[in-house]
């Protein structure tokens, strides 16, 4: 039913792939006069024409309008944010729902997803799409199709890609040569081990990159299978880091009953192994700052000479012998039965069971941690669902279609955990493989939880076509959280949505360059409960110390936080309307949306009264934001002709936040949010504290705005030394750098438009595909260039080449360092070469291909990279601050066989 | 098509069943690890471990501004570096905090520090607990017997008292709030004189029930309080009751504590005899408080059966995780390495700390070198060397309150020492198993000498008993001093440095100076007589404080901190402190 056109042509752009696809669309388009009305963004995963795939979430990157996969400030850690049309809360509940085969799951079991598996992608946005997901789906739906076997084709097939990670970007230090003469010049005493290191490519390496990846499958009239096997290893051009994925799936369909009962089984298990940077910030703030006199460790050992005076920073080497893994076990099953019961009715019974097991091993040494700690951590999430849909079609010739659907559903999540800190090792030779080395284990090191949180939802749902053209579609859905206070547990989720397909109108049947005209418009209602977390609503009690009062110590339970009651669902009503509009036979297609949605009973979590409250923290739902948007997708087949391809995709995204109001009453109480609040702001030395905040959130603006203090420019002091000059903003005579003082909001940490686009373009058999990402119209601000251009760091920490120059001697968090982020990236280029296969070959296809990942960054941002995160609202939002990697590219092979 | 409507219905009520599963609790929480209190009180141990024991969770912390000792940020910073005694200077990059330390030492605080506010949350969340005990208390009392029931309920106002106590000394007018779930609406400030009475009759009338134990050492009443414990608080109330009754601090007038009539137990005596009253019953008290043979054994690595404290925070690495950051926060870095741990190279005795222990004169107290690091220190009998090869030598003289740009930025300032090192320290010795010492005899003994003075009376045993104990445990010689109320203020100064009291006693003493004015005066006379002892007479007025007006100034206003900003936008019936 999906409609798969869209993506088509985005995402799946050459040679002979596309004209198989093409073939299967043209067939869809046929049947697809039904009742999905509005814009769904399906995306069809050619893995062979994306150049280095590191997790399938990249897949993502860059490919539909409106979704924003967000560079990871870890990148060992594969978690890359993903936001559909931007952010929806300020307490959680960001992430978009991801539905696998029908089953829900979360971005981190699609990210261990190999690509090769996935057949397609489909992202719902509008509240009438998500409607079906109601509760869960207001942060947007990822639908995830995985491939399966098919009727009549047996195959197997092989896909390997081999390269290599190089960094070749650096920020630009002083040299130990360096650092002496300017050190030198000024009169400094530094501490000259005689070494000459350049700290940044000390730690680092060429990263091997692997994946492969073996599929079989097949099948017949009553029943078809697929399984593969994956295997994939990404070293880090840190040196020690790294991650490492196993999967295997298998998918079973069989007919029963004369095809009137389908039963879809579905396996899949991932096991990863990843080695984490402990603190990125750490890492390359020492890297970058920490004494190039000193020489090297190269024997192995562990005798890092300490520089105790960079009180911030480490030994970078040091820092590589921290060990922060997680071995992470995913398994989930699936089984659902469908049934034709005649008169058009289908009965559905779905159910799925996911296990996860994560367990993190960390390893301080002694030389990191005063007396060395290890922590050892298991987690296990459990997580079932099932639910009951019974679908009922009546087709009245061409005139009459009607659909109906009913759905119940229950789901529950169960999250364990438990955990142990030991401290004071005998030796840095176990690691973390011998929690006995440590003499000390700390009270609240050692602890456990148990959390259950379940759903409940009724949904039902009618659609009406008529003549093939006009379609409404009416949805109502009811879902109770019990996350949600006693009594305010069920919020109601109504949508509708209408859609004209003027195309099909009698009087446009002659317009035989229009192929496809459609409008679409719709309404509707969703809710979030991600800002909430298990038992928040209730006075529980949990342990939170020990006394010794008896001569034996005791453990005392008590109260961790205020209760809240009347927590319910934060609320999103979305309006939407989009054209698609379909050119000579769709060589030119051009879709674009237009979404506005208020979001209200937002979370936030309130500073109230102690007394009586007894902390001052309350989580009440009384916020309002909204966000708008324009989507715009083209995608043009410029030469088609049996020698050459040309295809074009673009998507630009322009969207726009805003926080309206956090204030209102609770329980007859005024509460109201401070007007600014800061949410990311710089550390490192000389930052900690005193108005170093950066990016704040302030009612009015959009959420993630730069509000600063003004600098006019530099002014020398009577010592030669330039400090930044404050403009007094409010005129009062004075500088106030604090909040509400001489500062003023100066642009968003969130980019306003969002670029995508694919360049395809076939040569007979040859292929050359390139993918363009861009963001613009935010901001960046340089706190890497803050610290690392103040002379006053020497001689503890190493400056960047210029300082000198510059002679800055002032730390003041200003604009003066507020950027442009604005950027355009090649994402990676792919040359492919689809061997024509002779009979003989007993090969159905063999394809070789080159990569290059991450060619290049067009930007006029001054720092290592303008990739940095722009997204999610954390403390890094919007700001570079020493924590961003040298800009690394990966070169890589891949062979795909197919038997 | 014709669909058998029956089959629809079944269906439909299929659907709408879930509804009725919500109804039948598949949506009510399952709590495990975390549970209801009528879950937890179940018996009379559990009720008194949890109205009671829970709340001396409270009184240390591993949390920055919470805790009565031992973190950043808190209480102790307030009564510290607001003081004279110590100072956090900046040291270029280092300890600047957005001015934060330079408002506290130079008294330009305004209601938006985020010092105060810590204070006054960590205070009246220590209210809060007490009261939501009190309702436990209430609930569950059947579970216990009477006899037990008023213990209970009497320490538990106990340590409600004490949080007031604080209240009243940092803030003077805060809302006295005696039940739990109340609407802010009803909560109003009382005068600074209500809030005194309050905490005062509140004190009275639990005395009689606290056990009369000794409280620092391992046993059935570790860490709480016990009735030497409240004697010491209704000493502090009563020595500071002429500055803690004063409703108008702006007026130039202070009432007299020969005035002030406070009914201890069955008879009313005025606040210097009921500081006398006090003493003498922690003297008697069947705790066996005495002092010990050197002050260093009360700050020993193992410290609880040190006679002479009287209430701690109970440490071990293993057992709380309660923090004492003060060691860490002063030591420089290279010395802290030596150690094992790591530093932040911060607070320091002031130039005014010197002087009074007469640092660099011949006179120097026996107790400087127990109380501080200065000059060369030595670990282990061996100097530390810095990175750049010199020797590690601290500068007490070259601390000023800005350092940047000094030769001397890392090394200016005398570091505390006091609390013997503990090898058996985690996470750089902020863990450690020496209790932290809030109240202790030698402040006792203190405390009655200056009633005794202030009453026209002989101190001068209490005096001596503090005064020449640590010489007599060094086996050297110190001269004797008299026991007047100018050699009092002095010798609290040196025998309670770091202990978090000095700011009370310069207030009491009227000395508590608006800093601007001060300074410049100060500065002159520091460096000019910087080596020379009679530049103590530059305070000599404090033989005057009994009087009203001297040492009252404009600026007195200082002596409270202001009502924290967040808690006048959150709750709008509150007013600020006057002169704020």
């Amino acid at each position: 039913m999906k409609r798969k056109i869209a993506i088509l042509l985005i995402a799946a752009c050459s040679a002979g792939w596309v004209k198989y696809a093409r073939a299967e669309t043209n067939q869809e388009t046929q049947t697809q006069t039904r009742a999905e009305e509005t814009l769904t963004d399906t995306l069809r995963v050619e893995t062979s024409r994306r150049g280095f795939l590191v997790n399938s979430l990249d897949v993502l990157n860059g490919q539909a309008a409106g979704v924003t996969v967000g560079s990871s400030t870890n990148p060992e850690a594969m978690l890359s944010s993903v936001r559909v049309r931007g952010n929806h809360s300020l307490t959680g509940g960001n992430e978009p729902l991801v539905i696998i085969d029908g089953m829900s799951s979360d971005l981190r079991t699609l990210s261990t997803i190999f690509p090769g598996d996935i057949e397609s992608f489909t992202i719902l946005k509008d509240a009438s799409q998500t409607a079906q997901y109601g509760a869960r789906g207001a942060a947007g739906v990822i639908e995830v199709h995985t491939r399966r076997g098919s009727e009549g084709r047996f195959h197997i097939s092989y896909a390997g890609d081999v390269g290599f990670a190089h960094a070749d970007r650096f920020l630009p230090m002083l040299t130990a040569d360096e650092y002496r003469t300017v050190t030198n010049a000024h009169h400094m005493t530094i501490v000259d081990n005689g070494g000459s290191t350049d700290w940044q490519r000390a730690i680092i390496r060429t990263g091997l990159v692997q994946n492969h990846h073996i599929a079989l499958g097949g099948g017949n009239s009553t029943a078809n299978y697929r399984a593969s096997l994956s295997y994939s290893e990404t070293n880090s051009i840190v040196q020690n880091l790294g991650t490492r994925n196993f999967t295997s799936k298998v998918d079973v369909t069989q007919y029963a009953l004369d095809k009137r009962l389908t039963f879809d089984l579905g396996l899949f298990g991932a096991i990863s192994n990843n080695r984490y940077a402990d603190d990125v910030q750490k890492l390359w703030y020492s890297a970058a700052a920490f004494n190039p006199t000193f020489p090297m460790v190269t024997d192995g050992s562990d005798n890092f000479t300490a520089y105790v005076d960079a009180s911030q920073i480490n030994h970078p080497q040091s820092l590589l012998n921290i060990k922060k893994h997680n071995d992470a076990m995913h398994f989930n099953t699936s089984l659902a039965v469908t049934g034709d019961i005649g008169y058009g009715l289908t009965a559905r019974i779905y159910g799925s069971y996911s296990y996860d097991a994560d367990e993190e091993s960390r390893f301080y040494p002694t030389y990191i941690a005063s007396t060395g700690q290890v922590y050892r951590g298991a987690g296990k999430t459990n997580v079932w669902m099932t639910n009951f849909r019974l679908q009922y079609v009546y087709d009245e010739s061409e005139r009459h279609h009607v659909e109906a659907e009913l759905l119940g559903e229950m789901q529950g999540r169960i999250q364990t955990d438990f955990h142990v800190t030991v401290n004071r090792l005998a030796s840095n030779a176990f690691g973390y493989d011998n929690l006995a080395i440590g003499a000390l284990r700390l009270w609240d090191g050692t602890g456990s939880y148990h959390e259950r949180q379940q759903l409940l939802s009724a949904m039902g749902r009618v659609a009406y076509t008529a003549l093939g053209r006009y379609s409404l579609n009416v949805t109502a859905r009811g879902d109770g959280g019990s996350v949600a206070g006693a009594g305010h547990k069920w919020g109601f989720f109504p949508s509708v949505s209408a859609a004209w397909d003027i195309k099909r109108e009698p009087w446009l049947q002659d317009v035989d360059a229009l192929t496809r005209l459609k409008i679409s418009a719709g309404w509707g209602m969703s809710g979030n409960l991600g800002g909430i977390a298990a038992y928040q609503s209730l006075q529980l009690l949990r342990p939170t110390g020990i006394i010794q009062a008896d001569g034996m110590p005791d453990v005392i339970l008590g109260i961790t936080q205020n209760a809240n009651s009347h927590l319910t669902w934060e609320k999103t009503q979305t309006t939407n309307a989009g054209v698609e509009l379909g050119l000579w036979h769709n060589r030119l297609v051009i879709m674009t949306d237009y979404y506005y949605s208020y979001i209200y009973d937002m979370l936030y979590n309130y500073t109230v009264s102690v007394p009586p409250f007894l902390y001052d923290k309350l989580l009440a739902n009384l916020g309002t934001m909204e966000n708008t948007g324009v989507e715009v997708g083209l995608a043009l087949a410029a030469v088609q002709s049996r020698d050459w391809d040309l295809n074009i995709g673009i998507n630009l995204t322009w969207q726009h936040n805003r926080l309206l109001s956090l204030d209102g009453y609770y329980q007859g109480e005024y509460l109201t949010a401070p007007t600014y609040t800061p949410i990311a702001s710089v550390n490192g030395a000389g930052l900690h504290g005193g108005n170093t905040d950066v990016v704040y959130q302030i009612p009015g603006q959009p959420l993630g705005v730069f509000y600063l203090p003004h600098c006019t420019g530099l002014t020398t002091q009577a010592n030669g030394e330039q400090v930044y000059e404050v403009a007094d903003l409010d005129g009062d005579g004075l500088i106030d750098l604090s909040d509400g003082g001489d500062r003023q909001v100066c642009g968003q940490a969130t980019p306003k438009v969002l670029l995508g686009s694919n360049i395809s373009v076939r040569y007979k058999q040859f292929d050359l595909s390139i993918q363009f990402n861009g963001a613009f119209g935010h901001k960046i601000f340089n706190g890497s260039a803050l610290s690392y251009m103040n002379m006053g760091s020497l001689p503890y920490y190493n400056v960047m080449r210029g300082a000198n120059e510059a002679n800055i001697n002032d730390l003041t968090v200003t604009d003066y360092w507020l950027e442009r982020g604005d950027y355009v990236n090649i994402d990676y280029v792919t040359l492919g070469w689809s061997l024509p296969c002779k009979p003989e070959w007993r090969l159905s296809a063999l394809r070789l291909s080159v990569s290059v990942n991450n060619l290049a960054t067009i930007t006029a941002y001054s720092g290592l990279t303008p990739i940095i995160n722009s997204t999610v609202i954390d403390g890094t939002l919007g700001v570079d601050d020493k924590r961003s990697y040298p800009v690394a590219r990966t070169y890589s092979f891949s062979l795909q066989i197919q038997l | 098509m014709k669909v058998p409507r029956h089959n629809i219905l079944i269906i439909t009520l299929l659907t709408l069943s879930v509804f009725g599963l919500g109804g039948c609790g598949f949506l009510d929480e399952d709590y495990r690890s975390a549970q209801p209190t009528e879950s937890v009180i179940t018996s009379a141990s559990m009720l008194r471990q949890q109205a009671v024991l829970s709340l001396y969770t409270h009184i240390g912390s591993d949390t920055d501004g919470a805790g009565l000792q031992g973190t950043y940020r808190g209480i102790y910073d307030l009564q510290t570096f607001a003081s004279d005694e110590a100072i956090i200077p900046v040291r270029g990059g280092d300890w600047l905090d957005g001015g934060l330390w330079m408002d506290l030492y130079e008294h330009t605080w305004t209601d938006d520090n985020e010092v105060c506010l810590n204070a006054w949350l960590y205070l009246f969340q220590l209210v809060e607990l007490c009261n939501n005990s009190l309702g436990l208390l209430d609930r569950f009392g059947s579970l216990v017997t009477d006899e037990q029931l008023t213990a209970y309920n009497a320490e538990v106002r106990a340590v409600r008292a004490m949080a007031y106590m604080y209240l009243v000394d940092l803030f003077g007018r805060v809302p006295i709030v005696t039940a739990s779930g109340i609407s802010v609406n009803e909560i109003r400030q009382s005068k600074r004189s209500e809030v005194f009475r309050f905490t005062w009759d509140e004190l009275q009338a639990v005395l009689p029930y606290l056990a009369d134990e000794k409280s620092t050492c391992r046993g059935e009443y570790y860490g709480r309080i016990t009735y030497p414990v409240a004697c010491f608080m209704l000493m502090k109330m009563a020595l500071n009751a002429a500055v803690w009754t004063d409703d108008d601090l702006t007026d130039g007038i202070q009432p007299d504590g020969a005035d002030i009539q406070l009914l201890c137990g069955h008879e009313t005596l005025n606040a210097w005899e009921a500081v006398i009253h006090y003493g003498t019953c922690i003297l008697a008290s069947a705790a066996g408080h005495k002092m010990c043979q050197s002050q260093s054994d009360c700050f020993a690595v193992y410290n609880e059966d040190a006679a002479e404290n009287i209430f701690t925070i109970p440490m071990n690495p293993t057992i709380y995780p309660h923090r004492f950051k003060n060691l860490f926060r002063s030591l420089h870095y290279q010395h802290a390495a030596a150690l094992g741990y790591g530093g932040e190279n911060g607070s320091c005795a002031t130039q005014q700390t010197l002087d009074v222990f007469g640092y660099g004169t011949p006179d120097k107290d026996c107790r400087f070198d127990g109380t501080f690091f200065a000059d060369m220190v030595r670990v282990n009998g061996e100097p530390l060397i810095l990175s750049n090869g010199d020797t590690l030598i601290y500068q007490p003289r070259e601390v000023e309150m800005v350092l940047t740009g000094s030769p001397y930025v890392a090394t200016a300032g005398a570091r505390m020492q006091k609390y013997a090192y503990d090898p058996g320290g985690i996470f750089d010795g902020q863990l450690r198993n020496t209790d932290i010492v809030l109240f202790r005899l030698a402040d006792v003994y203190l405390m009655i000498s200056e009633a005794k003075v202030r009453n026209g009376e002989n101190g001068q045993e209490e005096f001596d008993r503090v005064h020449l104990r640590e010489a007599i445990a060094l086996n050297v010689t110190t001269s004797p001093r008299e026991a007047t109320l100018e050699n009092i203020y002095y010798e609290r100064w040196m025998e309670l440095m770091w202990e978090g009291w000095h700011r009370q006693d310069q207030i009491r003493f009227g000395l508590f100076e608006d800093r601007a004015n001060e300074s410049n005066k100060a500065n002159e006379s520091n460096r000019s007589n910087r080596s020379n002892t009679s530049n103590r007479s530059n305070t000599s007025n404090t033989s005057n404080t009994s009087n009203t007006s001297n040492g009252l100034n404009n600026s007195n206003y200082l002596t409270v901190f202001p009502i924290p900003l967040q808690a006048l936008m959150t709750n709008t019936h509150l007013t600020q402190n006057e002169g704020y």
